[in-house]
């Protein structure tokens, strides 16, 4: 019963992901792009843990951490790329 | 017992899922850089916390639910300082931008 | 001396994660976690903070934290709720604009927890903190200022006091 829930609510995110998307597409500055970016990486680490719980493959539930991990350091990144222009 | 924390974990990935929903919504519709900020953050750490919760609910007290529960709390962690570091950035813009128009 | 203590408790923290982490609870994943998170600790016991950038872990600053992490909860909550019914509400009644609020916190890691405890609440958003003031943008302008002398700040406070 929870599993049907589950699979409906990850397709549901995955359709809202992709509007997302869209605001990452047409956003004006830069820094739209990078919170659609930010939230986008958000919603993938939930679908991972979702789906890895339904379809029973609990060994990839540490992807997601991994997946968290990358997003917040590409986001920190960009941004810094964004403020200063270099890295450094 | 089972059956209420069924329903527990139904009620918590709903509302999670429609919290998203109404993060989406206000990336979409908000004015500026600075309030779709407001409206990811709060609603994105928010609804993947609640659906994080409702999947701990379901599948009981397991290494995988502890590791769920790791997930957690890294991304309530990071996720207002991300926004935190893209205003800074936003906000940068923002000065220098002003300043060359009053310069001119 | 601080230091030590300190370092200890970060080799504590990273036991545990490696042990949830792992999965399974054998004596060879144990000394291999131990091993690891020494050398993790002793590597970068540069990075490692002092007191003057954290407050010493006791068991009363762990009952301040608890009770911190409920004022908290409640404020992401109500958050919520806020950015929900501005967001639906067909013509949105916003005022966006940037406020300065005084930072009443001294030690580093108190401060990044506060900054990121004020995005969380209803209608702000931190933009940038230095020792003296936090720049907070908000939705409606004037709510900004109600952060100062609210049951966070006092609770956040607390943390700091001996």
């Amino acid at each position: 019963m929870v599993a049907n829930v589950v699979i409906v609510c990850t397709i549901l995110i995955l359709l809202m992901t992709f509007v997302g998307l869209m605001r990452a597409l047409i956003g004006p500055t830069a820094a739209d792009r990078m919170v659609a970016i930010n939230m986008i990486t958000t919603k993938v680490a939930t679908i991972i843990v979702m789906i890895a719980l339904v379809t029973a493959q609990e060994q990839y539930v540490s992807v997601s951490l991994v997946y968290a991990l990358i997003g917040f350091i590409a986001t920190i990144g960009v941004s810094r790329y964004l403020m200063k222009g270099k890295l450094k | 017992m089972r059956i209420a924390l069924d329903i527990l974990a139904i009620i918590f990935v709903v509302s999670g899922s429609f919290f998203i929903l109404v993060g989406v919504i206000g990336l979409i519709r908000m004015p500026d850089v600075f309030c779709r900020l407001h409206a990811t953050t709060k609603c994105d750490t928010m609804g993947a916390g609640l659906i994080y919760l409702g999947l701990v609910f379901w599948q009981g007290l397991t290494f995988t639910s502890l590791v769920i529960l790791v997930i957690l709390v890294f991304i309530w962690l990071t996720n207002p300082t991300a926004a935190h570091y893209i205003a800074k950035s936003a906000y940068q813009r923002l000065k220098t931008e002003t300043e060359e128009e009053d310069g001119a | 001396m601080k230091k030590k203590y300190s370092a200890v408790s970060l080799f504590g923290f990273l036991l545990l994660f490696w042990l949830i982490l792992g999965a399974d609870l054998t004596l060879v994943q144990a000394l291999i976690g131990t091993l690891a998170s020494f050398l993790v600790v002793w590597f970068n016991y540069d990075l490692v903070f002092n007191h003057q950038e954290t407050s010493k872990l006791t068991f009363r600053l762990i009952g301040r934290f608890f009770r911190l992490a409920v004022v908290l909860v409640v404020a992401i909550v109500k958050a919520n709720f806020h950015v929900a019914a501005i967001v639906l509400s067909p013509r949105m009644k916003i005022q966006p604009g940037f406020r300065k609020i005084r930072n009443p916190l001294r030690k580093d890691l108190n401060q990044a927890l506060y900054a990121n405890a004020i995005t969380l609440t209803p209608g702000t958003l931190t933009v940038d903190l230095d020792d003296q003031e936090i720049l907070v943008h908000g939705l409606e302008t004037n709510s900004v200022s109600s952060l100062e002398n609210s049951s966070l700040e006092r609770a956040f406070v607390l943390l700091e006091a001996e």
